[in-house]
């Protein structure tokens, strides 16, 4: 609590405090979390999730921080791939500079996992029943009766 | 019934088709092949174990002075002179490496690969090109042996690409084959491979040319039996190719044959390119119907799908190769098919409906219609069983009014030795001299073709046609184009006849187009005139042949399936189409009531009120005669689509519904009725020759007309319900079509 | 920047890929196949002149009726020598046509012998020997001397249509290395010629290429003054007397 206190005072110190109030104003004054005052704010990805970076004070390791978009239902299958190895510190890279290297011909859209949810994935095989792509597996085209020339 | 097949029927005893061991023997000498194997035994000395010539073969040995004897490993073997070395190795039970050496084509004896070690021969000698010479001793199995065709197969593999993952030759590669026992681990080469641009030839043959190793059997094959000299070897050294030079297309209708001479993957098939592994496949050994030659097939299928069409060596008929259309129709099989029985409501449409249903509606219509008004076609690709099933029933409804297309209304079904090929196929090689009457051989039969092409090659043989243009591979006389020309050659007024008469085994050949004609019987009788003028039919050599043009024609013939009157179409009010499509039907009642029975969606099913789906020759099993007389059998490779019925199947419920139930419930009991009427149907794989000659043949008044010959066959590549279905076929006609 | 890294990568594989693929020389002038051209097409008419006509009815004189395709290399010699030294495809279209066989046969023929030359080359196709004695004694410098001095490459035709250099196999001159050859294609096959020029020095052969380009034909043979055709500069040193008859045993003695 000290260091977020402490950070304020040193946001105030840097931006004076007519810029600290306006900063706020704009994230909301309800949304804004106490402990993202002082970070930057690193991106944004498609659904909205902001990606927060705080050196300096903070203890290593947990300088890289996700604030989700649903503010009730969240989950980390939320991230997407781009984002996630930064945020796992396994690259420098931000999720915007890696979106450049997606795929453009087969690269998928993310998609959250939805267990739990009533709209778990399930894996169906290409000729299964429940399989959306369902094979056909007639091996010929029948006649098409037309009408009478 | 027929006069000669009741005299057949006196004559023979007749064999009931129980063997399941087919002997395709050209020879009948050679049929006993326990004698011929035993006496090859006989003179292997009793201290080397025994050996069997290689893959069955039996050597004929037909003029016994001109028999030497060498020596093979060590075996004694007998051979008549002029074998080659290869040849002596075969017939020992050696089996030498080869690639570009064909028995079907010259040598060429460029690969190398045969290369064998013999006694006193400084080097060792390419054995498929070495005449074999009395006393020679030849080794196979020494390291000198062994080590050049380990040197040749590795010259072989520098510039062959690594590429038999992606190969459709893969599995059934002579190359990959072979150097499984010859070729290194690995390779000494370190440059760059060379690379050749891929040729088109054309929508059948897929070409890879980097993986070609210049054996040059597709060039052989297109000059030697396609009769097509587009292909060439282009180039020397390394830079070596096969090609065409100028952009052209193989125009050949043979030309599918080269993937299966090409022996490794330069030449594949380009409808089958990536389609399924070899040995994914299940062969079924079976009959094409797509022409009256009944090439012998193996239809390779993999589940519920035929996946390609290969040839199967039977020297009487198609030797080892198939025509373009036999190997290549096989996806109409899947298009446009047939799967339920439909009747056509009140409003013109077709309505799915049960047999049950369909049956009913049949038979009840059919019990409303007087006898002689119900007529009975059978298609082009029926079979045997069928069409006997067919005719019982109309004969049990009280009609007689059954024809098979392609006969015409009035065909001559009296004497068998009218309507088939009196000399055989293979027979044709002894002709010198040939007389094609209203017949275009290379696109009604393509495989008859490439036997007179092969006759015409070896003995110079002359040909002279009469008929509308056309275009042969092989030299001919255009000697006109009507049947005024046929009296001209009776007379001994034309130019032609001299030829025919100095020929010691002249052959004439008469098309099945003829049979449409009004004047058939005159053409048919200056036919005769000919034959007698020139000494056609001797006792030892019968010439006058007739070309027929559908599978379905001399089963029909030999069936008796003759309309009672020739103007049933124009009275018909019930017909029964099963599988006919080309039958002309502008001229039925507009109240008649069609049932069509078939497989594909054609011309046929236009006209019908119901349609009875049928199986195609694909999925059942059924008796073929082809054009010279032999009976074949095809067999099921895939199940059949949908709902449908065999055939005789259809039939035998149809008379059941009807009330007129026929007497046979299975294929056993039908085969038996046919043995009453046409016992040589029965006698698979053998040809049955017509007992009585053409000269029994009632005298006619007619005279020939000057209506010229027309062309029978439009386009070689659509001729039935299956090609028309077939996109492959249609990419042919629209690009090859001559 | 991902993508600039990526974009390099790419670009070393393909560096790495394009060096090796030029590992195989090419003798022949033309590929193995035939790529139409406006001036070269099979459908341009071509025709053997009237005077070539009657030579190629000689030429035919020589081999039995049955086997008149053994004219096949006769006659493309005489197409070639008509068409200003190359062959196109409509001339070896009327060859075939000559000696009745099918074009593709005489394709066969004309791919494989690198002396018919299946594209342009100049009125002068100066052919040097690259074979070892000729390579030993120079004979890459006078290749470069002279392609220096037309400013072309191999295989390639001067801008008036006058030159070409090509290369070719040992002409059997190896006593008067290093040489090369001319093929004078300047005035149809009347005034053809295919003369050796042996004892050169790449000043000497491009003093004989400025002598063609003014019309001239500079001597053939040896270039060098001191010397008689294949004979010792200097004249004979050795063998000077009349060469002594064979050694024969005596014939009436044997009797």
């Amino acid at each position: 609590m000290a260091s977020v206190v402490r950070s304020i005072f040193q946001s105030i110190k840097e931006k004076g405090i007519g810029n600290f109030l306006k900063e706020l104003k704009q994230e909301g004054y309800v949304q804004t979390k106490i402990h993202n005052i002082g970070a930057t704010l690193v991106g944004v990805d498609k659904f909205g999730n902001k990606y927060y970076e705080k050196l300096g004070d903070t203890q290593y390791g947990r300088h890289r921080w996700v604030e989700y978009a649903q503010k009730n239902r969240y989950n980390a299958s939320q991230v997407p791939a781009e984002w996630h190895g930064w945020l796992h510190h396994v690259t420098d890279h931000t999720g915007d500079e890696l979106l450049l290297l997606k795929p453009k011909r087969y690269g998928l859209e993310h998609k959250e996992n939805f267990s739990g949810e009533g709209d778990a994935y399930i894996y169906h095989s290409k000729g299964h029943t429940l399989n959306p792509g369902q094979r056909d597996w007639t091996r010929y085209q029948t006649w098409q009766p037309t009408k009478k020339e | 019934m027929g006069l000669g097949l009741l005299a057949s029927r006196a004559l023979r005893s007749s064999r009931i088709i129980r063997n399941s061991t087919r002997t395709i023997v050209s020879t009948p000498e050679l049929k006993n092949a326990d004698a011929a194997a035993a006496a090859a035994a006989a003179d292997a000395p009793s201290d080397l174990p025994k050996r069997n010539p290689v893959g069955g073969a039996r050597v004929h040995l037909p003029n016994p002075e001109d028999v030497i004897e060498v020596f093979v490993d060590g075996y004694p073997v007998k051979i008549p002179k002029g074998m080659t070395v290869l040849q002596a190795c075969e017939i020992a039970g050696v089996d030498i490496p080869r690639f570009c050496y064909h028995s079907r084509l010259s040598i060429a004896g460029n690969c190398r690969m045969c290369l064998v070690e013999v006694e006193k021969s400084p080097k060792p000698v390419a054995s498929c090109a070495m005449p074999a010479l009395p006393g020679m001793k030849i080794k196979t199995d020494t390291p000198i042996a062994k080590k050049a065709r380990e040197g040749v197969m590795e010259f072989l593999l520098m510039n062959h690409p690594l590429d038999c993952p992606i190969c459709d030759q893969g599995g059934e590669c002579d190359l990959q084959d072979q150097s499984m026992a010859f070729g290194s681990d690995r390779g000494r080469f370190t440059e760059m491979k060379r690379s050749v641009v891929d040729k088109n030839l054309g929508p059948l043959v897929k070409t890879v040319m980097t993986r070609c190793i210049q054996c040059t059997r597709c060039v052989r094959f297109a000059s030697e039996v396609a009769g097509v000299e587009d292909l060439g070897m282009l180039g020397r050294g390394s830079g070596e190719e096969i090609g065409t030079y100028v952009e052209k297309l193989m125009t050949s209708e043979l030309s599918g044959n080269v993937i299966d001479i090409c022996p490794v993957g330069a030449l594949t098939s380009k409808p089958f390119a990536f389609k399924a592994r070899n040995w994914e496949l299940k062969g079924t050994e079976s009959i094409d119907v797509t022409d009256a030659v009944g090439s012998n097939i193996r239809i390779d299928s993999r589940g519920p799908e035929v996946m390609r069409v290969v040839p199967r060596l039977n020297e009487d008929i198609n030797e080892e190769w198939i025509s373009d259309k036999t190997r290549f129709f096989y996806d109409g099989l899947k298009r446009q098919r047939l799967n339920d029985p439909m009747i056509r409501g009140a409003d013109g449409r077709f309505q799915a409906v049960s047999w049950r249903d369909a049956l009913a509606i049949v038979a009840e219509v059919m019990h409303q219609i007087k006898p002689e008004e119900i007529v009975g076609v059978a298609g082009k690709l029926s079979d045997a069983e069928s069409m006997m099933a067919l005719k019982d029933l109309l004969n049990k409804m009280g009609s007689n009014n059954i024809f098979c297309e392609g006969n015409g209304m009035r065909p001559n079904a009296d004497l068998r030795s009218g309507y088939i090929m009196n000399t055989s196929i293979s027979g044709l090689e002894k002709a010198d001299a040939f007389l094609l009457v209203g017949t275009q051989p290379r696109v009604e039969a393509a495989m008859v073709n490439a036997r007179i092409r092969k006759t015409v090659k070896a003995t110079n043989a002359k040909v002279g046609y009469v008929g509308p243009a056309t275009d042969f591979n092989y030299d001919h006389e255009h000697l006109g184009t009507d049947p005024q020309t046929l009296v001209e050659i009776a007379k001994g007024s034309h130019p032609f006849s001299s030829a025919l008469k100095n020929a010691k085994n002249p052959v004439i050949i008469v098309g099945a187009g003829v049979f449409d004609r009004d004047d058939k019987d005159a053409v048919f009788a200056a036919v005769d005139t000919i034959a007698k003028n020139n000494n056609v039919v001797r006792p030892d050599w019968n010439g006058l042949n007739v070309l027929l043009l559908n599978a379905a024609q001399a089963a029909a013939l030999d069936l008796g399936l003759v309309p009672e009157s020739d103007k049933c179409i124009e009275s018909a009010k019930f017909v029964y189409l099963m599988g006919a499509d080309d039958v002309n039907l502008d001229k039925l009642p507009d109240d008649a009531f069609v049932v069509y029975q078939g497989h594909h969606g054609d011309r046929g099913v236009y006209r019908a009120n119901v349609i009875l789906p049928a199986s195609a020759f694909t999925e059942k099993e059924g008796i073929y005669e082809n054009t010279e007389g032999c009976a074949q059998i095809t067999l099921p490779a895939v199940p059949t689509v949908g709902d449908a019925r065999d055939d005789w199947k259809i039939v035998r419920a149809l008379s059941e519904v009807a009330g007129v139930g026929l007497p046979y419930d299975s294929l056993g009991a039908i085969r038996s009725r046919i043995k009453t009427v046409a016992p040589n149907l029965l006698e698979v794989d053998e040809r049955q020759p017509a007992t009585f000659s053409t000269s029994l043949r009632p005298e006619v008044s007619q005279k020939v007309s000057a209506t010229p010959f027309t062309p029978t066959v439009e386009n070689f590549y659509m001729t039935d319900a299956i090609t028309r279905a077939s996109k492959i076929m249609a990419q042919c006609s629209a690009l090859l079509k001559k | 920047m991902f993508g600039r890294l990526a974009a390099q990568r790419l670009n070393e594989i393909r560096t790495a890929i394009r060096r090796t693929t030029q590992a195989s020389r090419s003798f022949s002038t033309a590929l193995n196949y035939h790529i139409d051209t406006p001036d070269n097409k099979p459908d341009l008419p071509w025709e053997f002149n009237n005077a070539n006509k009657e030579k190629v009815k000689e030429i035919l004189s020589f081999y039995p009726s049955n086997y008149k395709q053994s004219a096949v290399i006769p006659l493309l010699d005489l197409a070639q020598q008509q068409n200003g030294g190359w062959l196109p495809v409509s001339a070896m279209n009327a060859v075939a046509k000559v000696i009745e066989v099918a074009p593709i046969r005489v394709y066969e023929v004309a791919t494989f012998y690198t002396m018919f030359n299946r594209t342009k080359v100049g009125k002068y196709h100066l052919l040097v020997c690259g074979t070892t004695p000729c390579m030993i004694r120079g004979s890459r410098g006078i290749e470069e001397a002279i392609l220096k001095h037309l400013g072309v490459k191999r295989n390639e035709v001067t801008k008036d249509g006058l030159f070409s250099v090509g290369e070719m196999e040992c002409m059997g001159c190896c006593v008067n290395a290093p040489m090369m050859t001319v093929a004078d294609y300047s005035n149809g096959s009347e005034g053809y010629a295919y003369n050796y020029y042996e004892d050169l020095t790449p000043k000497k052969a491009v003093e004989i290429v400025e002598a063609f380009r003014k019309g001239e034909k500079p001597p053939r043979g040896t270039q060098n003054p001191g010397r008689v055709n294949c004979g010792p500069e200097g004249g004979n040193t050795t063998l000077l007397g009349e060469p002594k008859a064979p050694p024969c045993r005596d014939l009436d003695a044997a009797e």
